[in-house]
């Protein structure tokens, strides 16, 4: 069970992870647009209003996309043995449990909670510190626990794919990957900035 | 119970090598310095994993199935070996 939440690109072929992967994200897409969730950028998660079904696949669709290229460029450059087939299922598994963050926003509750808090940043005197509900603080610092939770999961999931699709092994693959992880991230901000 | 053969000197960990060989039914015994070959010299799981390999005529495929893994794993498993005989050779043998 372990290895299967942790570590599943080991047992399974390719052939049927691709399956289960193409299925989750059409079915999470669904459920992301249903909590008004964005994925506007590889490890990015924001809520707005309206969101439709459309919008959250072409992010989840571009965001596997863009991983499975950076993560092939550097799997090829470090052993040319790499397949475009194992990152590609890496990405699009590795995602999977991101997809689940937006059932947090259960009636629009995170999205109210963090503009709440932007408006009181935004009229408070200079210099002086909003006051701030008790509820509010505990329901955003949870959802701040759980996201980091979930993007360790995300990512770990994604190394993992990796180290098995281009037998990665060592401190140096890792940094290689981490920066690669952050120049996507910079990178696919960009074209969405350019699509929405 | 099967034996594993040593390898390695447990005392200074230099490369063992075949100094005696000896007939089981007449006990004539034959003695020199022979060298061990590359094969014998990686863990029995990695000689396993070649038999297998080669009796599954070289399809990393049909092994992934067999050892309910996926092709990438096999393969992976196949490079670090082919890399640990590689540096096995780069030794000098006795």
């Amino acid at each position: 069970m372990k290895k299967i939440i942790f570590n599943p690109f080991e047992q399974f072929s390719e052939r049927p992870m691709i399956l289960f992967g193409i299925a989750a994200t059409i079915i999470l897409s669904m459920t992301g647009a249903f909590f008004n969730a964005r994925f506007d950028g590889v490890i990015d998660l924001h809520f707005s209003t309206p969101t439709f079904f459309v919008n959250t696949l072409t992010d989840n669709a571009l965001n596997v996309v863009i991983l499975s290229i950076a993560l092939f460029t550097l799997g090829k450059i470090r052993n040319a043995k790499t397949r475009f087939i194992d990152v590609f299922t890496a990405s699009l598994i590795a995602r999977i449990p991101y997809y689940f963050l937006p059932f947090f926003n259960w009636n629009n509750l995170i999205l109210i909670e963090s503009e709440k808090l932007l408006k009181q940043f935004a009229t408070a005197q200079p210099g002086v510190v909003p006051q701030f509900e008790n509820s509010q603080i505990l329901i955003l610092v949870l959802f701040a626990v759980v996201s980091m939770l979930f993007l360790a999961w995300f990512i770990y999931l994604l190394y993992q794919g990796y180290k098995v699709a281009s037998n990665a092994k060592g401190a140096v693959e890792i940094v290689l990957f981490g920066v690669t992880i952050l120049i996507t991230e910079a990178f696919s901000k960009f074209i969405f900035y350019f699509i929405n | 119970m099967k034996l594993k053969l040593p390898v390695k000197c447990p005392s200074c960990e230099s490369q063992l090598s075949v100094t005696e060989l000896s007939c089981l039914e007449c006990t004539t015994k034959v003695s020199g310095n022979y060298a061990l070959p590359l094969l014998l010299q990686i863990p029995p799981e990695d000689q396993q994993f070649i038999l297998d390999f080669f009796l599954s005529s070289g399809s990393l495929k049909e092994m992934a199935n067999q050892m309910g893994k996926s092709y990438p794993t096999v393969r992976n498993k196949l490079d670090d070996i082919i890399q640990q005989i590689k540096n096995l050779k780069n030794i000098p043998q006795l």
